[in-house]
């Protein structure tokens, strides 16, 4: 039993771990990278994906409970809202042409 | 076996402690991006990135307390996030497209008066020209009468 647990702890902690990982990376890229867009890329995938596997993670060291389901929830619902923001901040900014000049013409 | 237990619920608390330094570190970094941010669809994504990690913060919290209502906050809270992307990138999307629409009619308006103020010089000076004309007609008449005068007189004598 005890065993059985520590297998449970250890698969959920790699999981909320890699989610946090994932959320590192997301930050050092918004910094380092310097056009709006790959900017975006890099972070609608760093949400999208991290959330996913750290709730995952979270949903294993919970167990089976109401928690979990709502945590599920909230993990289907992120993976369909986070790329749509992602995608509408993406039409703003080739309809507003902010970084026309620096980095060429955006294509509409 | 109840001192393993143990082991592993303090082992469940550093994790979560550490997880939710990390995240509040990550949390303050994301602010200075947004306040770094050049444009706006820059500040909407770190903000969106904000959103997210409160998210993760309020889930790990509910874990870590056994309390399920926090994870109804978590819901509610994304879809309020969603929403707020939705109307800012909606909202500034029509005030741009405002903006356009009246920097085009101020400028077709500068066209057309720079337009007719160039009608109205040309007129002048065609009008000018043709004053000039007719004097100078009318200059060469008179020459011509005085001449036909004097060559009366001559002919005359």
């Amino acid at each position: 039993m005890g065993i059985l647990l520590w297998i449970r702890f250890i698969l959920g902690t790699l999981f909320l771990l890699a989610g946090m990982v994932l959320f590192v990376v997301e930050i050092i890229s918004v910094f380092k990278l310097d056009y709006v867009l790959n900017r975006m890329h890099a972070a609608a995938t760093g949400d999208t994906s991290g959330i996913g596997l750290s709730l995952i993670g979270l949903m294993i060291l919970n167990g089976f409970n109401l928690i979990t389901l709502k945590l599920l929830l909230v993990v289907v619902f992120l993976w369909f809202s986070s790329p749509v923001s992602s995608h509408l901040i993406a039409k703003l900014e080739v309809a507003t042409h902010e970084g026309e000049d620096k980095y060429g013409k955006v294509e509409k | 076996m109840s001192s393993g237990i143990q082991a592993l619920e303090t082992t469940y608390h550093f994790l979560f402690v550490g997880v939710l330094i990390v995240l509040g570190i990550m949390l303050f970094l994301c602010l200075i991006r947004a306040c770094m941010g050049p444009t706006v669809a820059d500040r909407l994504v770190s903000v969106n990135m904000m959103g997210t990690m409160v998210m993760t913060i309020m889930a790990i919290l509910a874990v870590m307390m056994n309390e399920s209502y926090l994870v109804d906050i978590c819901i509610i809270y994304a879809m309020i996030s969603f929403l707020a992307v939705i109307v800012l990138s909606k909202v500034i999307m029509g005030v741009h497209k405002e903006d356009e629409k009246m920097s085009e009619e101020q400028h077709t308006k500068g066209v057309q008066a720079a337009q007719t103020e160039k009608e109205q010089i040309i007129e002048k000076q065609s009008k000018e020209i043709q004053i000039e004309e007719t004097k100078k007609i009318e200059e060469t008449q008179t020459v011509k009468i005085e001449l036909e005068e004097k060559n009366h007189a001559e002919e005359e004598h």
